[in-house]
């Protein structure tokens, strides 16, 4: 009877202690994954503009993974060159972290995740913003914060998602 | 009394069995990139040599690096590299590599290429996104619809080494060279590197779970700040 009970009550702490220390992703469902893998660059067409500043063109570098769940992690930077209101070179910078993806049934996908905004005028990069990317074969739109950029068209590089 | 002390002694028996078995299972479930090595970034060569074929992770990143020779310019890439599904060893690795010069130059701007062989190493302390390692990956130039700058003779292969060093991208590193060697875990005929610390993105380098084909370890919710 004694041992019966023992026997049961470790049984229990194994059955716990699996559950408890074993990864998440242990138990996260997966299924086929998807890579994003892009890197090129863009020439905005005339009178695109953001904040005020006239912006001339990018590059962008994006490595992510995304998995059937809609969990996802990666990168993505884009750095747009413009002119500032007083005729000033300006170059602005987003970098992010990916934390979800969605790939639309026109081929293009949705990049979510959180990153920083450096206006490139001096003052400090703003950091923990959301970021919503859509990237396809024919440029990216990125919105972080409150900021949203006109969609980079694509006139250099290659964009994948396989 | 003989028998108080018999009872004691097995009640200090049960105790210490189940304590061992809690810290059996502990020690066997912990992930395996608790017991491997820190990346040294100040010492690249040495870091190199610790890069394994049989590690199970994933490397991801996007943004630029400063190119000094022949031109001087600044190229973009994006690069993905993940074990196949049902992984057991030996480098195999699944993904691409984009790489685009930004310059006023005809040919060799553009790299397209897919991952065949990748080798790692994960970081034993990683950030608290739970990044951080090095690795090397290598892409076919001879897959159809491959782009690899042309050359006498042909580029057959390129070996691409990254750095996650930190959250915010600071002190990562890409690096590309071209081979005239075939695609394999080491592959010959490599040229010298270009690229370097980066000038904008960053480099992730994480362990996953094995069989899983790579994706699995969340990435917490929060993009520090970079600052220069």
């Amino acid at each position: 009877m004694k041992r019966g009970l023992i026997a049961t009550a470790c049984g229990l702490l194994i059955v716990l202690t699996l559950a408890v220390t074993l990864p998440r992703g242990e138990a996260a469902a997966v299924g086929s994954a998807n890579l994003i893998t892009a890197a090129g660059a863009g020439v905005f067409p005339a009178g695109a503009n953001v904040l005020g500043i006239e912006l001339a063109g990018g590059t962008f570098g994006v490595g992510a993974q995304s998995s059937t769940t809609g969990q996802a992690l990666g990168t993505l930077e884009v750095q747009y060159n413009g002119t500032s209101l007083i005729g000033l070179s300006q170059w602005l910078t987003v970098n992010g972290w990916i934390t979800s993806a969605t790939v639309n049934p026109d081929g293009s996908v949705t990049l979510n995740g959180t990153g920083t905004l450096d206006m490139g005028d001096g003052t400090p990069p703003a950091g923990g913003l959301a970021l919503v990317a859509t990237l396809n074969s024919t440029g990216i739109a990125v919105s972080i914060g409150s900021t949203t950029f006109p969609t980079l068209p694509k006139s250099d590089g290659w964009s994948f998602v396989e | 009394m003989r028998y108080a002390l018999s009872a004691h002694g097995t009640r200090t028996r049960i105790v210490g069995a189940i304590a061992a078995i809690v810290v059996l299972c502990f020690a066997m479930t912990r992930p395996a990139d608790i017991a491997q090595g820190r990346v040294d970034p100040t010492t690249q060569d040495q870091g190199q040599a610790a890069l394994s074929g049989d590690t199970v992770g994933v490397a991801t990143g996007g943004g630029t690096v400063t190119v000094t020779v022949p031109i001087s310019l600044v190229a973009s890439f994006g690069i993905n590299g993940k074990r196949p599904v049902g992984f057991t060893g030996g480098g195999a690795a699944a993904g691409r590599i984009n790489y685009d010069r930004h310059a006023n130059i005809t040919t060799g701007r553009h790299v397209n290429v897919p991952v065949l062989f990748m080798t790692l190493e994960l970081s034993a302390t990683p950030s608290p996104n739970g990044t951080g390692g090095q690795g090397q990956l290598i892409g076919d130039c001879t897959a159809p619809a491959s782009e690899c700058p042309s050359n006498t003779p042909a580029f057959q292969s390129v070996l691409v080494y990254v750095q996650d060093n930190s959250d915010t991208g600071a002190n990562d590193v890409f690096q590309i060279s071209f081979c005239t060697g075939p695609a394999v875990v080491s592959p010959l005929g490599c040229g010298v590197a270009e690229g370097g610390a980066l000038r904008t993105g960053q480099i992730q380098i994480r362990a996953s779970v094995p069989g899983s084909g790579g994706m699995s370890v969340p990435t917490a919710a929060r993009a520090p700040l970079r600052l220069p």
